[in-house]
């Protein structure tokens, strides 16, 4: 069958007649691959890689297909091309470049830690003496379990004006800049004794100790406990962040007595972030969604099209997320934490902005019969399961307790027979990396369980007939049927989520690949692990 | 086999008595092709064989550059092949897509005290359908208001043939100059021989006709009220506010004309006060699932001055959710609509858009029809000034390409040339052949923001070249 395609050749969009033509889209994602070969030679002999080609509906001239030139066809000993050209999708560009991107990095485990100073100067002694500074671990056994450094005054019976100590630094090289840290802090003092002590946050060269006693960008006095949260606006470019300590206050500081104590805990630091339309952000709170990230990430990428885009809000407590690699891998890590969604980037209409939508599969959209296509199915075959059981150890190393995730009947069905007969059949243990928190640990187990307590069916449908879009309520081609949306069998009334859809321009058919397809237990610790601690 | 040479042989640039003569085989010195030594091989994957008889008369040492010669001309990268046996005949140029030909070479000596004659077999690989010379259908003018229009002539030829199609803004206008310049083209076809009638009369198929709706004529809600103007088609229009953010039904209820079945593509025509603003639109049939997301549609005007436009809020199908091949207008009863906006709360304080009218363009139609539709948009025109320099908007299906051509004849390209989308005119012939044109024009001849919706009016020039199957006829 002959199709045409637009291609920019020499900057001019051309139309050129194409036969075989076959694309690949997928959801997640959008236009992965096409494949054609261009009729006219003289045309075919014009094709460089990175051309890019829009392939649109001839009866709606809406575009279906978005790409650009991989291969532009092997030359013949005469030197023209044969024209059979390969097409990389749109989908690539997103995985092109490469990022590196704190979103928000959490407590001292993700911090590197840099020599413990304490410095103490002033009166009577103003040479400067290093003081004990230990770095102590609190373990939390609850929900969140966060190391905390904790600053001991202990020596001599000297009195000092002043007393300054830098806890932490933190290494924030990263593509992006810090927006937003926030601290928790408590301190412990003497009962009579002044505490006017303030923190400040230093983003700059770590190696620089000797600062400057009034150079303070952030300063805060704090009393005895709280939070502390600040909106910063550092410049650009790779920086480092430390956390340091100061007494200011006068009488002089007696620390002949050793209850002189800081605990930092609950560290946050916050990357500047953008929105869809790729412009800055306002960061104001520690609170960090998978809704933010995936703007950013999508914003970031430069090629979305924000008036017709949207994201919808989703999973809205990350405690810890770093991305380091391409847009790509950064959605599907956050697809990992909020589970039932799925993006689409579309095509572009015109050349470079694509519409992006992440949000939940949803109502089913289209209506396949199987009167009218070809319908199999692949049921799962291995063994549904009632249990998961997620262990991981806490930061200090000792095991956490495990977190046990059972199905509830009502919800697994299949389950029934297992649980009413007093059994339970376990899923394969899963192990999650060091540093997990309880929540992640809950979410892996729901997440893990829900796949495994339920028979999953994969299937395919090929068609070259048309297909009735619930939408609009227009019968649709088989080139316009979406991945990314839910397909309702007429005659089982089961719905399946279209995850792929293949174009064979042969026999103007089209063949969607349905149902979730099972991940693997790898895959997702994998994703997991890459999404607490990048890729360190 | 004659001596006599044919009357047309030549190897041109294009397919038109006008185009540049790359070699000349008619004349004896030293190469021609007799007036029967053309032959026209099967057709296979669009392609088919001529095999051309040449003979050479000269000097022996004149045949190889000769030779050498045709092979240039043949080698370009765009070459056709006239050809013209008697006089009586018309042309029909063949484009050469193979520039590998084969030749075949014969000498023959006819008398040792002459030069021999050589007779060469030149087999090349043509494009499967011949072009005959170009038409120029008589061009017509076409309202705003109108939308469509239905070729009166007959298509000439054996084949659908790629059209170009001039567009020339109407006395007094030009085209819009600022962004979002949009032109939809459409073409129908429907066979002028129906079905047979109870009296074995020939019934004509119904033509598919563009269908507008009144925005005025449906219910309005959603704080939506009715403003009148002469500007708007039907004297009114419908207002919505653009300040308002949230998803509301602005529109609703039985549509005012019932359509014929088949599928449409739905166009807003709206138009908008000075005050900037953007409003969301989604439009559709009742009782499916209109998605009020914000991938919705977006009206965007330009800033600064009233801007017109046209906004495509998807497809609908008459009757809705069942295939409609093979039914009549009888089994459609009359749609019930609903249209909802959602203001983006961008502009100034009391910033409005006014809703129009709705254009349904058939696109695929129950009985017989088809549809090709072309979406060129031009992101912005600069960085030069307005006036005679646009002179019209060409669609030069041929070489599928759609833009501007300047006064002076030459494609007008910024940075970012237009995109085409979608499928070039093809005229058929046998059927009867609708055009539906939709653009953004300016009030004034200088250009500027669209202004022109409803009044004015195009020249439209519409040309083809017959695609033949063997040879054109006279």
């Amino acid at each position: 069958m002959t199709a045409t395609f637009a291609i920019q050749l020499d900057g001019q969009w051309r139309d050129v007649e194409v036969s075989d033509l076959t694309w690949t889209k997928t959801a997640p994602g959008g236009c992965l691959s096409a494949q054609a070969t261009i009729k006219d030679p003289f045309a075919a002999d014009q094709v460089r890689t990175d051309d890019r080609v829009l392939i649109s509906h001839p009866a709606t001239g809406r575009v279906l297909f978005d790409g650009a030139i991989r291969d532009p066809g092997q030359r013949s000993r005469l030197g023209l091309r044969d024209g059979q050209v390969t097409i990389s999708g749109s989908l690539l560009d997103l995985a092109g470049r490469r990022w590196r991107l704190p979103y928000k990095v959490q407590g001292p485990g993700d911090w590197v830690r840099e020599d413990l100073v304490l410095e103490f100067f002033g009166s009577p002694s103003r040479d400067r003496q290093h003081g004990d500074v230990s770095v102590g671990t609190t373990v939390d056994g609850a929900a969140q379990t966060v190391e905390s450094l904790r600053l001991g005054l202990t020596g001599e019976t000297l009195r000092y004006d002043k007393a300054r100590a830098r806890l932490t630094a933190f290494d924030g090289g990263s593509d992006s800049t810090v927006a937003y840290y926030k601290l928790d802090y408590t301190s412990g003092f003497s009962a009579g004794v002044a505490v006017n002590w303030r923190f400040r946050v230093v983003i700059g060269d770590p190696v620089d100790l000797d600062w400057p006693i009034d150079e303070a960008p952030d300063i805060w006095s704090p009393s005895r406990s709280g939070q502390a949260g600040v909106t910063a606006d550092f410049p650009a470019g790779e920086q480092n962040i430390r956390v340091e300590l100061e007494y200011i206050d006068t009488p002089a500081l007696d620390i002949s007595q050793s209850s002189y104590r800081v605990n930092v805990s609950n560290m946050s630091v916050l990357g500047s972030r953008v929105d869809l339309a790729g412009a800055p952000a306002t960061v104001s709170s520690d609170l960090l969604s998978v809704t933010q990230v995936v703007s950013d990430l999508a914003g970031r990428s430069g090629i979305i099209d924000a008036e017709r885009s949207y994201v919808d809000s989703g999973f809205s407590a990350l405690d810890d997320c770093r991305i380091d690699g391409s847009v790509l891998s950064g959605l599907n890590d956050m697809l990992e934490l909020d589970f039932g969604k799925t993006y689409v980037l579309g095509a572009a209409r015109e050349a470079t902005k694509h519409p992006f939508s992440w949000r939940e599969w949803g109502a089913p959209r289209y209506v396949l019969s199987q009167e009218r296509g070809e319908y199999t199915e692949q049921p799962r075959d291995d063994e549904v399961c009632s249990r998961v059981i997620v262990r991981w150890r806490w930061a200090a190393g000792m095991w956490a307790s495990p977190e046990i995730a059972v199905a509830d009947p009502d919800i697994y069905p299949a389950t029934r027979t297992l649980i009413e007969s007093g059994r339970h059949r376990d899923a394969e243990e899963i192990e999650l990396p060091q540093g997990t928190t309880r929540a992640q640990g809950q979410r892996v187990a729901e997440q893990r369980l829900e796949q495994v307590a339920s028979v999953t069916v994969s299937a395919t449908f090929g068609t070259s007939q048309q297909v009735l879009d619930l939408h609009t309520g227009v019968l649709v081609d088989p080139t316009e049927v979406e991945p990314g949306w839910v397909a309702l069998i007429q005659e089982t009334g089961e719905q399946h989520n279209i995850t792929q859809a293949v174009y064979d321009g042969m026999n103007d058919t089209v063949n969607l690949t349905l149902g979730q397809p099972v991940r693997g237990l790898e895959e997702r610790v994998t994703a997991m692990r890459k999404t607490q601690r990048g890729s360190r | 086999m004659s001596d006599a040479p044919a009357v047309r042989a030549q190897i041109t640039a294009g397919p038109t008595e006008s185009a540049a003569l790359l070699l000349d085989l008619n004349d004896k010195d030293p190469l021609y092709v007799l007036h029967d030594g053309f032959t026209l091989g099967s057709a296979s994957r669009g392609e088919r064989r001529v095999t051309l008889t040449v003979r050479g008369l000269g000097a022996s040492s004149e045949i190889p550059r000769a030779i050498s010669e045709m092979m240039r001309a043949i080698n370009r990268s765009e070459s056709y092949f006239s050809w013209q046996a008697l006089s009586s005949h018309a042309i029909t140029w063949f484009r050469i897509l193979d520039s590998v030909s084969e030749v075949d070479f014969q000498q023959t000596v006819t008398d040792r005290t002459r030069d021999p004659m050589w007779t060469l077999n030149v087999s090349l690989t043509v494009e499967e359908l011949g072009y005959a010379e170009r038409v120029t259908l008589p061009a017509f003018t076409l309202a705003n208001a109108n939308l469509g229009y239905s070729i009166p002539e007959d298509i000439e030829g054996d084949a659908p043939s790629l059209a170009t199609v001039v567009i020339k803004p109407g006395s007094g206008q030009g085209w819009s100059t600022w962004e979002n310049l949009l032109s939809v083209i459409a073409v129908h076809r429907s066979c002028p021989l129906g079905a047979p009638g109870a009296a074995g009369e020939v019934v004509a198929a119904p033509v598919p006709a563009v269908i507008q709706w009144e925005a005025e004529a449906f219910t309005l809600s959603g704080g939506a009220t009715t403003t009148a103007a002469g500007t708007l088609s039907g004297g009114s229009g419908v207002v919505v506010d653009e300040q308002d953010a949230s998803w509301r039904m602005i529109l609703s209820g039985d549509a005012p004309v019932k359509p014929p079945p088949g599928r449409y593509t739905v166009m807003l025509g709206l138009s908008r006060p000075v005050n900037a603003g953007k409003v969301r639109f989604r439009f559709g049939p009742n009782s499916w699932g209109l998605q009020l997301t914000s991938d919705a549609p977006l009206y965007a005007p330009n800033a600064g001055a009233a801007d017109a436009s046209w906004l495509n809020v998807g497809d609908i199908s008459f009757p809705s959710g069942q295939p409609y091949e093979g039914l009549t207008d009888a089994d459609v009863t009359t749609p019930s609509i609903q249209l909802w906006a959602k203001g983006l709360a961008a502009g100034t304080a009391g910033a409005t858009v006014v809703v129009d009218r709705i254009a349904l363009i058939p696109i695929d139609m129950a009985q017989g029809g088809q549809a090709r539709t072309l979406r060129a948009k031009w992101a912005t025109i600069g960085p030069f000034g307005p006036g005679p320099l646009w002179n019209s908007w060409r669609i030069e299906g041929p070489y599928r390409r759609s833009g501007v051509i300047t006064f002076d004849g030459r494609w007008f390209s910024t940075s970012e040339p237009p995109t085409p989308q979608g499928g070039f005119l093809l005229l058929h012939p046998g059927m009867r052949n609708i055009v539906t044109l939709l653009y953004k024009m300016h009030n004034a001849t200088g250009g500027g923001v669209g202004s022109q919706l409803l009044s004015g009016t195009a020249e439209i020039t519409i040309s083809y070249h017959p695609r033949v199957r063997h040879l054109a006829a006279s």
